[in-house]
């Protein structure tokens, strides 16, 4: 089967420090993909290539079956939808106008209501929210918004660049139960970056660790050799 | 009690052409974080347009001002596009960016001085002097389009800002312009139109204040100085504060003249910045530190 979005063999560089060196990586329809590593890996250089916020200077990316030159306006319009790390709501906006923000490129109204309809209704939690700046709610409540500002695109596969930076355990759990909801309610890939963060083993199809540009070790979760790498890597 | 209509009257027209000036230079402040020197002369050279429009070729008002006014907009436009977008493209300090821009005033000015002249020209005719007595209060046609013009700016500008789907992707943008370009937005086309408007709007004020007075190659940095000032004491990045302060600075400055001397205006005007800077640096409305 053709996967959704593959890397072969692909290099990036920043000035003249080569952030990724020859990777290799690809996720099907429907899955959930992680990428862990250490800090500086390259793994948000993953994403951003992937996703055509960064030039690449070797290999390619396949969309969709089809060899791209990935640019965002395209790819976001093609099904690929991008979350970077950090805090990335708008906080002067409302959460309604947060969502809307996602879906700039369509103009009819009732098509963007179906929409928000839509999201509204795997995030009930943001439902009394709607008109609230989205910078005065908690780092749960945001990580939420961005997580629906993601899907109002309806991509096919999302990519969460570390969704559990700032959150407590509790919270980062959360986040993840409703990553899986979403998997399967709506069929949305995900490729989820984190730091080190065994918890998001236990929703994920196929596991890459990243290590100065190059994945060291990948498969399913249950492998024991990817488990034994990540043991290793963040134990130094 | 009569000068004191007058005075105040005299506030409300300087007001709205410092606050009209502050809250274009808002817009694309609020937008970009940049600091545009160079806005004061898209005023220049709406102004210039319309003088040369008018005394030169003959235009009529009807067809001089749309003109001026859009001139000074495709100015702003190609300014960023040319010279702001690409110094923001590699990631410029906002240091570096208001260096540019107070190169750009440089060349604006110079090459106005030589194509007019570097002296001061009166736009002022017969009829736009003209006014209405109203009360003990005299006030001529053009201030009352200066009011006007003025409060038409700031509603245009609020309901832009919150009531259109551009203003909401300007909002974004100034929010967080790189999480904007990951959801695709085209973010430079946005900040392109950003200038566009600003630009334009103080073209506007340029016109209306050679109207008044009349146009001075220099005219633009000097109105840019106090719409800045305006813009501080109401709130940096604030449109309701820039209108606000644009207000406040006129009658300060009005009756300081007043009861000083016309020749204190300006040092009145930075002495009311220190007086704010001192003890509400987050000017009126400003939310403070975040
Ligand atoms: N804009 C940049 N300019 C120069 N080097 C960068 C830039 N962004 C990231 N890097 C470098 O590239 C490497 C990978 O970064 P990144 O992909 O952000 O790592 P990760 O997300 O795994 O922590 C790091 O060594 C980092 O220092
Ligand atoms: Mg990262």
């Amino acid at each position: 089967m053709q996967p959704l979005l593959q890397l072969s063999n692909v290099y990036v560089e920043y000035n003249r420090f080569r952030a990724l060196c020859g990777i290799d990586l690809a996720c099907g329809e429907k899955q959930i993909i992680a990428l862990l590593g250490p800090n500086g890996a390259g793994k948000s250089t993953i994403l951003k290539a992937a996703f055509g916020l960064l030039p690449i200077s070797q290999g390619t990316v396949q969309w969709q079956g089809e060899t791209v030159k990935p640019a965002p306006p395209d790819m976001v319009q093609s099904g690929l939808s991008f979350t970077p790390q950090g805090k990335s709501v708008f906080p002067t906006l409302s959460v309604k106008e947060n969502l809307e923000t996602a879906v700039h490129f369509i103009r009819d109204r009732k098509d963007i209501q179906n929409r928000l309809d839509e999201v509204v209704s795997l995030f009930p939690a943001l439902e009394g929210k709607w008109n609230a700046e989205a910078g005065t709610l908690s780092g749960g409540q945001q990580q939420m918004v961005v997580l629906a500002r993601g899907l109002m695109t309806r991509p096919r596969l999302l990519l969460l660049d570390e969704p559990s930076l700032g959150l407590a355990p509790k919270l980062v759990k959360e986040v993840f139960l409703k990553v899986k909801e979403i998997n399967q309610r709506l069929g949305t890939a995900f490729v989820i970056v984190e730091h080190n963060l065994k918890s998001l083993l236990d929703i994920v199809d196929h596991a890459y660790v990243l290590r100065q540009g190059k994945v060291v070790s990948s498969g399913p979760p249950s492998d024991a050799a990817l488990r034994e790498t990540i043991q290793n890597i963040f134990k130094l | 009690m009569d000068l004191f209509f007058q005075v105040f009257v005299n506030s409300l027209v300087i007001g709205s052409l410092y606050g009209a000036i502050a809250m274009s230079f808002a817009l694309a402040y609020r937008t970009t974080r940049f600091f545009n020197l160079a806005h004061g002369s898209m005023a220049a050279i709406g102004g210039y347009t319309f003088f040369w429009m008018r005394d030169s070729l003959g235009a009529d008002f009807i067809i001089s001002l749309p003109v001026g006014i859009l001139v000074a907009g495709v100015a702003g436009f190609l300014i960023d596009r040319f010279i702001y977008a690409p110094q923001r493209q590699r990631k410029a300090s906002s240091t570096v960016l208001l260096v540019v821009s107070l190169g750009v005033v440089t060349v604006i000015e110079a090459v106005l001085s030589m194509v007019f002249g570097p002296q001061f020209r009166p736009l002022v005719t017969a009829e736009h002097i003209s006014s209405f007595q109203i009360g003990p209060v005299f006030i001529t046609q053009v201030q009352v389009w200066i009011i006007a013009v003025n409060l038409l700016i700031f509603v245009g500008l609020i309901a832009l800002l919150y009531k259109s789907k551009f203003g909401r992707m300007i909002r974004a943008i100034a929010d967080d312009c790189d999480v904007a370009r990951t959801l695709g937005i085209r973010t430079d086309y946005y900040i392109g139109i950003v200038f566009f408007i600003a630009a334009a709007l103080a073209g506007f004020v340029g016109i209306l204040n050679g109207l008044d007075t009349g146009l001075q190659p220099t005219m633009g940095f000097y109105l840019l100085l106090k719409g800045i000032v305006a813009s501080i004491i109401g709130g940096v990045g604030s449109i309701p504060g820039a209108l606000l302060g644009g207000f406040l600075l006129a009658v300060v400055e009005n009756a300081g003249v007043f009861t000083i001397g016309s020749e204190w205006r300006d040092a009145i005007a930075f002495v009311l910045l220190l007086v704010f800077l001192a003890f509400r640096p987050q000017g009126i409305l400003g939310k403070g530190k975040e």
